[in-house]
């Protein structure tokens, strides 16, 4: 079995997790602040196994709906089909949106990383925002 | 010029307070080595600056020794819109059974980095999130 580190190997007992449910990540997830000018809420769904993730921007005076993506899930490890992570990418053509997201104790932390591409002069740029369902 | 914008943060500050676009990863560069020292994940990860543009070579735990992972391309990101020094990074790696995103950030001095693995082999084996610690 090929590998890269330890703990992308199975153990002599373990079976392996594949394929991921994404069903713990499911929900409408809210930005634990209420006045971000991130992402405001998040809408996970899974069909057939399928994640999708429909983020809104916060924008005044109503969110910007991004639409839908693929999700992809992840778990804690490789013998885990229970997902706890996803990510998700958006392009909006003049710019492009990666979440990078986990689940830790009923709060979902979300990275994205965001990178520019239409010579706006703006800084690609990270942001770390937390969700309550 | 009317900018484009998917959130508030897209927005700069202040009228032409753009970071000008140019980050700098000087804050994320250097040798970073796990604070678990019995990691089953990355063990050491090596970031360097070659002319403005961030390289990383990250290195797994092997049964006995480390694993080379290779050296590719990472690209920094700044705190915000406005910003020009380097607080997180994201890298790509394609070991053909398996590609990993490294996605990083700094807290503080300590350098926090998740990866998302993707196996592509049909082994049964899980696709998986990790996250560890490192210092310098």
């Amino acid at each position: 079995m090929n590998f890269t580190r330890t703990e992308d190997r199975l153990g002599s007992e373990e079976v392996g997790g594949a394929p991921v449910d994404p069903t713990p990540l499911a929900g409408t997830w809210l930005n634990t602040d209420k006045k971000t000018r991130g992402i405001a809420k998040l809408v996970l769904t899974q069909d057939n196994g399928a994640l999708k993730a429909h983020a809104f921007g916060a924008s005044d005076p109503e969110a910007c709906d991004w639409g839908e993506v693929p999700g992809f899930a992840f778990s804690s490890g490789v013998s885990s089909p229970e997902g706890m992570a996803f990510t998700a990418l958006f392009d909006f053509g003049f710019m492009e949106t990666l979440l990078a997201v986990y689940l830790k104790g009923g709060i979902l932390v979300l990275d994205s990383f965001n990178t520019f591409r239409d010579d706006s002069g703006r800084s690609n740029y990270f942001s770390r925002e937390f969700f309550h369902s | 010029m009317r900018l484009e914008f998917t959130r508030q943060n897209d927005l700069p500050e202040a009228d032409g307070a753009a970071g000008r676009g140019t980050i700098n990863p000087s804050s994320l560069v250097g040798i970073w080595h796990s604070f678990d020292t019995e990691t089953r994940g990355i063990i050491k990860l090596v970031l360097l600056e070659q002319r403005g543009a961030l390289t990383m070579q990250a290195f797994g735990a092997g049964e006995s020794s480390e694993i080379d992972w290779g050296t590719v391309q990472g690209q920094a990101f700044a705190a915000s819109v406005d910003g020009v020094e380097g607080v997180a990074l994201r890298a790509f790696y394609d070991f053909g059974f398996l590609e990993t995103l490294v996605a990083a950030y700094l807290n503080k001095r300590i350098l926090v980095v998740d990866t998302y693995n993707t196996f592509k082999d049909k082994r049964a084996r899980a696709n998986y999130f990790s996250r560890d610690h490192f210092y310098q």
